[in-house]
């Protein structure tokens, strides 16, 4: 054994080499992934008389905010048009409003009631220190690509955590606003 | 063992390069004393015939894409498959059968490269046509591993360069297809990730080399040390270059580390007697002291005297390396 090793110690060292950084990166991206205790509100818009949502975001900011705690209905100016194409936000996008099971990794629609009956946190980090990103991801590796997603996740330090959101291959910056974290049914 | 089989089998070692006819002709006491003008008119015999082998491999497989795009909406998902992995797969067996009958010639080996270079975009193809779904990366770095498999295994029977090439062409691919399978939904930075998995196949290769450079793997220990090196120093610099956009004051450690590189790529050239190590490795230093040139002294002393410094450095630089070729390279060879 010792002999063989010896013998073909630069071979062993050439597929050593590989294996190695594979288990490293194997274990970092196995290990733990992030999690929260916490549960999340988000609004998104479905097309009114615009099938692709465009600038909706700024409409559901303007719509939905956190005060004292509490979901706040915000007036809109009936006029306002975002994208400038002519026809009114309002007229545009339908708003819905969605709380997000961080445990179970799903969400569902809520009523505005609902909604508002919820003690929510304004702030963009959670208590346990976790937000919420988002970006496009390519989907393979070159010359395998197969288009890019757009993804949500929830990270904390380096850790992440894919989020699967309602309508996730139509979630895109632009029709989904997170509106906050949900204090009164913590885990 | 019948003379015949034995000279076949003889003729099978030299070519593969186990056994040299300096070692046979050493064995019976005396060296083949052919004439010159036979072994050059021998030589380029061989060439021609290499040529030709090489150029109709080449033609066949552009014949083969042509006739593929040409009929591709026309056939089915079999036909698809067919005309892809299929003819991959047979061309590589043909390959075998001639390997074993005509052990010496090239035959064999064109039509593993034919088969060779079909069989991962047959694979690709036959994913397709069997709605794989690609959104995940772990179906084609599964393949590739396959493919591997199947060429080491092949390899183990034939013990032939072209097959150890090809075992080595699709287990890098598996590799980074299997990194990236693995890291898809981590939040690793892929830049530095795809960096340093590159600086290991790099190292990798030079060891392949090393390990090759007696037996009859011989013939890839050039593009081993070539395309090894190239990725080693090409990715280290990649990381010296992200790190001067992050660099406070001082030199950055990779900035330091990398001079070790190049001038340890140099030394190991003369270890492993590799021109192409020692002209990576004299690029690349060419390229960093450019760099750290213009990091570091072009606003102190300006881009004129900054240039001319570079002008003698480089100068230096290339007559140090011709040097160290001639002395310990081609000189000790």
């Amino acid at each position: 054994m010792k002999e063989f090793f010896k013998k073909n110690l630069t071979l062993i060292l050439a597929f050593a080499l590989p294996v190695g950084l594979i288990i490293t990166v194997t274990i970092i991206s196995y290990s733990p992934p992030a999690t929260t205790e916490y549960d999340f509100v988000y609004s998104y818009c479905t097309e009114g008389i615009n099938n692709y949502p465009y600038y909706c975001e700024g409409y559901l900011g303007k719509i939905y905010s956190v005060e004292n705690d509490k979901l706040s209905i915000n007036p809109v100016n009936p006029k306002q048009d975002s994208d400038y194409n002519g026809v009114p936000d309002i007229q545009q996008y339908t708003p819905h409003i969605f709380i997000h099971d961080t445990k179970n990794n799903e969400s569902r629609e809520i009523s505005l009631e609902e909604a508002r009956s919820l003690k929510l946190s304004g702030f963009l980090t959670s208590p346990d220190g976790v937000t919420i990103t988002s970006g496009y991801y390519d989907r393979g590796i070159f010359p395998f690509y197969n288009g890019s997603s757009y993804d949500f996740y929830i990270i904390k330090d380096k850790k992440r955590s894919k989020l699967n959101l309602f309508n996730q291959n139509n979630l895109y910056r632009e029709n989904f606003n997170f509106i906050g974290w949900v204090l009164s049914n913590q885990k | 063992m019948n003379k015949e089989e034995l000279l076949n089998e003889l003729s099978s070692k030299i070519s593969s390069g186990e056994i040299s006819r300096e070692e046979i002709a050493d064995l019976f006491g005396s060296r083949p004393e052919q004439s010159s003008a036979n072994e050059t008119k021998g030589n380029s015999h061989f060439s021609i015939t290499k040529i030709l082998y090489i150029l109709g491999a080449a033609i066949v497989l552009i014949g083969i894409v042509a006739f593929v795009s040409q009929i591709w909406h026309n056939v089915g998902s079999l036909g698809r498959i067919s005309v892809t992995l299929g003819m991959g797969l047979i061309t590589t067996a043909i390959g075998s059968v001639l390997l074993k009958q005509k052990p010496g010639e090239y035959i064999g080996p064109i039509f593993h490269f034919i088969g060779g270079m079909l069989i991962p975009g047959g694979s690709m193809v036959t994913l397709y046509e069997l709605d794989v779904d690609f959104s995940s990366i772990w179906p084609i770095a599964i393949t590739f591993g396959v493919i591997l498999l199947f060429y080491l295994l092949l390899n183990r029977v034939h013990k032939h360069p072209l097959l150890t090439f090809f075992s080595i062409a699709n287990g890098t691919a598996f590799v980074y297809l299997l990194v990236e399978a693995i890291t898809k939904n981590s939040y690793i930075d892929r830049e530095n990730l795809y960096a340093y998995l590159t600086m290991v196949i790099g190292g990798s290769y030079i060891f392949l080399a090393y390990s090759f450079s007696k037996n009859w793997n011989k013939y890839l220990v050039g593009i081993l040390c070539l395309v090894g090196s190239f990725a080693f120093l090409s990715s280290a610099f990649s990381r010296v270059l992200d790190a001067s956009s992050r660099r406070g004051i001082g030199f950055h450690p990779w900035e330091i580390l990398f001079f070790f590189f190049v001038f340890g790529g140099m030394f190991l050239s003369v270890k492993m007697k590799s021109g192409w190590i020692l002209g990576v490795s004299t690029l690349f230093l060419i390229a960093h002291v450019s760099y750290i040139t213009s990091e570091y002294f072009a606003d102190s002393l300006g881009w004129p005297i900054s240039l001319v410094i570079l002008g003698f450095v480089f100068i230096g630089l290339g007559y140090g390396s011709v040097t160290i070729n001639k002395k310990y390279i081609k000189g000790s060879a």
